[in-house]
């Protein structure tokens, strides 16, 4: 009896373990808890005589790009004319959106010498109607690329929302350099090399630019750099500390943090860094704008009520009014892409941890669980999950976690990784590796 | 040739009595040698090892070396602490006396605190400590301030000695 119920606590132990190490299963469990209906997604394995190991990996990364998204359950099956139609499966519901609940995807490959071809056909089911055909092409090195690229497209003709596969994570590595990875912590690459400090990460709207400050000569500068060409522009023109810079929605302007003579306020300036405004004055640390995606307001930390809190102004610095009033000691705001939301991060006991607040002020949420310390909250562009930096495994790693607090998983292991920021959707791949 | 083995032998060895009476003798309780800079000597005789080795004793060394003292803050704080004031006075004793030196002002803070409010907080201490010196009499020409935020941490580790000696204001010589 003893015996029984030890082995029995175990396999509890052994199954908890399991579902906790590999994300996506407990993904998957909560999704179907939570009554979403996946799309029931059938999908050919890809064949190739010649390069069967290549199409093997080409298929692995669009499936593991498609189960992440928690839409779909995907059944790979050699002969369609077979596949056992789900009787449970009527049609999926996303946000009110009726769509389509059952497909099949079949992708005919063709290889040249350097380059690989891929002719995907997405058809709904059991009708086998066209949704859409189309022809990828790619250099053989970028064939990750060519799956996130494919991957997406299924998602947003299935779900009526545009993927997140084909984006990228910035972030500052161990040599606090500027370095790029998919959002499953493969293929990181470093964009800047050089002995200086870095850090302050982001991302222009385009995501054809990232902007940083870089410690030059004693002086933290604010730099922008071209990632088709690597070239760098400086475009802080005092002689201060700059912080924390942002692009607005449109790309026309850049808010930051100036500090002069010990003093820390929030200012825009164009995006060649001229006609310098000032948007806080107050004797108090104001930092870390955050535009709203209209561009209309911009949240931002400021310590004038004793401790650092999060508040939300006009553009132009006009209409100040505080956000978070029940965490002490908040800081970080990111407002959310579709604007409801703003993330932040709150002190607590062992760390900071990551929340997310209305912004109207109700429906405080606390997303991350009480280990370590949680920090640099990141929007994933469609909203659906966060990344952020933690050292709740002894060293700082990039995580990511669903908006609601669900699915956490590592996606970075060297160590000493911080200042996570997620790309926008990405038209082509950028510094490539 | 043994004479000169015994003479490089005994310098070696005053130079290292010198180096740790120095350091025990100024700064007990830091060690770091980073943030703690001396001043330039202007003294040149002291440099002379064939007058330190004629002398044999750890005395000699002893000079107008100066090393800047850190000065802590409590968390997430700027204001100078009452202890501090003391040993800002004696810094500035010695600015004005060594009127060509130049001074590099690093603020720095504990793991406490998210990177960017760090960054403006080591600047307000940075600040504060430039803002005594310069009611002190000393030129702001010859100050200049930096912050690191947390990205310099004197003391890597994750404990309250740590944090303690992180929450700094380190005053380095230079151009």
């Amino acid at each position: 009896m003893k015996s029984t119920s030890f082995i029995f606590n175990l396999l509890v132990l052994c199954l908890t373990m399991l579902t906790d190490s590999s994300g996506q299963n407990d993904v998957y469990m909560r999704v179907q808890s939570e009554n979403y209906q996946p799309v029931y997604l059938y999908i050919k394995p890809l064949q190739s005589k010649d390069r069967p190991e290549l199409a093997r990996q080409l298929q692995n990364y669009i499936i593991s790009d498609l189960e992440k998204t928690r839409f779909f359950k995907i059944i790979l099956t050699p002969d369609p004319d077979k596949i056992l139609l789900n009787d449970s499966a009527s049609t999926a519901d996303f946000g009110g959106l009726q769509t389509i609940s059952q497909a099949y995807f079949e992708g005919q490959l063709e290889w040249a010498q350097n380059s690989v071809a891929l002719r995907g056909t997405l058809q709904g089911l059991p009708e086998r109607y066209l949704i859409f055909t189309q022809k990828y092409t790619s250099p053989q090195a970028s064939i990750r690329w060519m799956a996130h690229r494919i991957a997406d497209d299924i998602v947003l003709q299935l779900t009526g929302q545009p993927g997140i596969a084909s984006t990228q994570i910035l972030f500052i590595n161990k040599s606090k350099n500027l370095a790029l990875m998919d959002t499953d912590g493969d293929n990181i690459r470093q964009i800047t090399n050089n002995k200086s400090l870095n850090m302050s990460p982001c991302w222009s709207p385009a995501g054809d630019k990232v902007a940083f400050i870089s410690y030059i000569k004693n002086n933290p500068e604010l730099i922008i750099m071209n990632l088709e060409n690597k070239e760098t522009s400086k475009l802080s023109k005092q002689k201060a500390t700059y912080s924390s810079p942002i692009w607005s929605p449109d790309g026309k302007k850049i808010a930051f943090t100036l500090i002069k003579d010990g003093n820390s306020d929030i200012y825009v300036m164009d995006n060649q860094g001229n006609n310098l405004k000032r948007l806080t004055d107050n004797s108090s640390i104001d930092t870390s704008p955050s535009w709203s995606p209209t561009g209309r307001e911009i949240a931002f930390t400021s310590d004038r009520s004793g401790s650092p809190q999060i508040y939300i102004m006009d553009s132009n610095g006009q209409n100040v009014h505080r956000l978070t009033y029940e965490t002490n000691y908040s800081d970080s705001p990111v407002w959310s892409p579709k604007g409801e939301l703003v993330a932040f991060v709150a002190r607590e006991k062992t760390g900071f941890h990551i929340y997310s607040i209305d912004v109207n002020g109700e429906n405080l949420r606390c997303l991350t669980d009480g280990r370590g310390s949680n920090e640099n909250p990141s929007w994933s562009p469609d909203g659906s999950k966060l990344t952020f930096a933690s050292n709740r495994n002894g060293n700082w790693n990039i995580y990511i976690i669903n908006s609601d607090g669900s699915g956490l998983s590592q996606i970075s292991t060297t160590g000493a990784n911080t200042s996570p920021k997620w790309s926008p959707r990405l038209s082509r791949e950028v510094a490539k590796g | 040739m043994r004479n000169t083995l015994i003479f490089t032998t005994l310098f070696m060895v005053v130079l290292y009595i010198g180096a740790c009476s120095k350091k025990v003798a100024i700064l007990p309780e830091d060690t770091r040698g980073k943030s703690t800079v001396p001043v330039e000597n202007t003294d040149a005789k002291m440099k002379s090892p064939v007058i330190v080795t004629r002398d044999k004793t750890a005395q000699a060394v002893e000079t107008q070396d100066y090393q800047f003292r850190d000065i802590y803050f409590d968390y997430d704080r700027y204001e100078l602490k009452s202890e501090t004031i003391e040993i800002l006075s004696e810094h500035a004793r010695q600015l004005k006396e060594n009127q060509n030196v130049k001074v590099l002002i690093e603020g720095h803070c504990d793991e406490w605190g998210t990177i960017e409010y760090n960054l403006a907080l080591g600047e307000r201490r940075s600040n504060s400590v430039k803002s005594f010196l310069v009611k002190y009499g000393i030129s702001p020409d010859r100050l200049s301030t930096i912050s690191y935020g947390k990205e310099r941490p004197l003391d890597p580790e994750h404990n309250a000695s740590a944090w303690a000696k992180n929450r700094r204001a380190a005053l380095v010589t230079g151009s």
